[in-house]
C-alpha cells in the first residue's frame, strides 16, 4: 500500500537530490528527483531556503539551489530522526 | 505491601533517574520531529516520553530523600520525618501519586499514537477505561496501610501492565514485520517495562521480585538509549564514508 509522504521526507528527498547531483541543482531537476509537482516545490525550497538549508545560485541564464554546510548537517540530523521514528513502528513515508 | 531491601536503598532511585535521563533525550528527539513534522504520533510521543520522564524524576528525587532521611534518624535515634507540606502525606504520597498519574496519562498517549496509527477504539472501550481508573481512584484507597500510595500501587502496576502490554504486542508486530534491530530494541524495551509493573504487583512475596523488576525497568531504558546510540553511530559512520566527498559539494 503507498501512503503519502510527509513533510521530512519530502525535505529528506529534496536535501539528498540536490547533494547527490554534486551540490547544486536547476528547480526542474528537482521537481523531477524528488518527484514534486512545480506547485509544491516551491513551498519546500522556500522552508529549505529560509532555515539557511539551500542557497540560491543565478549564474546569469539558470537558477540553481545549492545545499549548504547547515543543510548537510540538518540532512544527517533528518536521516537520525527517521531511523529513531522508524524503530518506534512510525515510518516517516 | 511492597519489600524493598535496605541494600537496595538508593539503587532504585538512581534506576528512576537514569530511566528519566533517557525519557528526556527521547522526548527531546520526538519534538524535533514534530517541529519538523507537525505529525500527531510524534507529538503524542513526545509529550508522553517528556511527561512520563517528569514523573520517574519526581519520583527518584523523593525516594532519595526518603533514604537519606530514612538511614539519618536511624542513626541519630530521631523520628524520622518524611512530611514536609503537612501532617497527613508524606513526600513519598505525593511523588508517588504524581508518578502513579503522570505515567498512566504517559502510557495512554503511547496508545493513543499506536492506536492512530493501527486502530481505532470504540467508544465504549474508552468509556470503560475511564470508568475503571475512576473506580480505583475512588473506591481502593487508604486501608490499614502506613502510606497513602501503597494502598494504590498494586492497582496502578495493573493497570500500567495492561497498558504497556497494548504497547509492547504493537510493537512486536511491527518487528516481526520489518525485522530491524532497532524496532527490535524497542519491541523489547517496552516489553521490559512492562514486565517491571508487572513484578510490582508481585512485590510482597520478596524483595528480589522488587529488585528483579528494577532491573528490568533499567534494561528497558537502556535498550532504549542503545537505538538512538546505534542509531548516532550508523550516521556518523555513514558521514564518515561521505566525508572525502564532502568538500566537493561546498564551494
Amino acid at each position: 500500500m503507498h501512503s503519502r509522504r510527509t513533510k521530512v521526507q519530502i525535505y529528506l528527498d529534496v536535501l539528498r537530490a540536490v547533494k547527490r547531483a554534486g551540490g547544486r541543482l536547476k528547480i526542474t531537476h528537482i521537481v523531477h528527483k524528488a518527484n514534486l509537482t512545480h506547485d509544491r516545490v516551491q513551498q519546500y525550497l522556500d522552508y529549505l531556503i529560509s532555515k539557511g538549508f539551500l542557497e540560491e545560485e543565478c549564474d546569469g541564464e539558470h537558477t540553481y539551489f545549492k545545499i549548504t554546510q547547515k543543510g548537510l548537517d540538518f540532512l544527517g540530523e533528518l536521516n537520525k530522526l527517521k531511523e529513531i521514528s522508524d524503530a518506534f513502528g512510525f515510518p516517516i513515508y | 505491601m511492597i519489600i524493598i531491601p535496605v541494600w537496595f536503598y538508593g539503587f532504585d532511585a538512581t534506576m528512576y533517574f537514569i530511566s528519566a535521563l533517557v525519557g528526556f533525550l527521547l522526548s527531546f528527539y520526538f519534538h524535533r520531529l514534530y517541529s519538523i513534522n507537525s505529525e500527531k504520533t510524534h507529538k503524542y510521543l513526545y509529550l508522553g516520553f517528556l511527561i512520563l520522564s517528569i514523573g520517574l524524576m519526581a519520583l527518584s528525587i523523593s525516594d532519595m530523600f526518603s533514604y537519606v532521611e530514612y538511614l539519618g534518624c536511624h542513626e541519630m535515634y530521631r523520628p524520622c520525618i518524611l512530611s514536609i507540606l503537612d501532617n497527613v502525606f508524606s513526600i513519598d504520597d505525593y511523588a508517588y501519586l504524581a508518578y502513579f498519574g503522570l505515567s498512566l496519562v504517559a502510557y495512554f498517549l503511547f496508545i493513543i499514537a499506536y492506536s492512530e496509527k493501527y486502530i481505532n477504539f470504540s467508544k465504549m472501550l474508552l468509556i470503560s477505561f475511564v470508568a475503571y481508573l475512576l473506580a480505583i481512584i475512588t473506591f481502593m484507597p487508604m486501608k490499614e496501610d502506613a502510606f497513602l500510595w501503597y494502598s494504590y500501587s498494586g492497582y496502578f502496576h495493573l493497570t500500567a501492565f495492561i497498558m504497556l502490554t497494548y504497547v509492547s504486542l504493537k510493537n512486536i508486530a511491527y518487528y516481526t514485520k520489518t525485522r530491524r534491530f532497532n524496532s527490535f530494541l524497542v519491541a523489547f524495551s517496552f516489553s521490559m517495562i512492562s514486565l517491571f509493573h508487572l513484578l510490582h504487583i508481585f512485590a510482597s512475596i520478596s524483595g528480589w521480585v522488587y529488585v528483579l523488576g528494577h532491573i528490568f525497568l533499567l534494561i528497558g531504558f537502556i535498550s532504549l538509549l542503545s537505538m538512538v546510540l546505534h542509531v548516532k553511530h550508523i550516521q556518523e559512520r555513514a558521514e564518515k564514508k561521505r566525508g572525502a566527498d564532502k568538500s566537493k559539494y561546498i564551494r
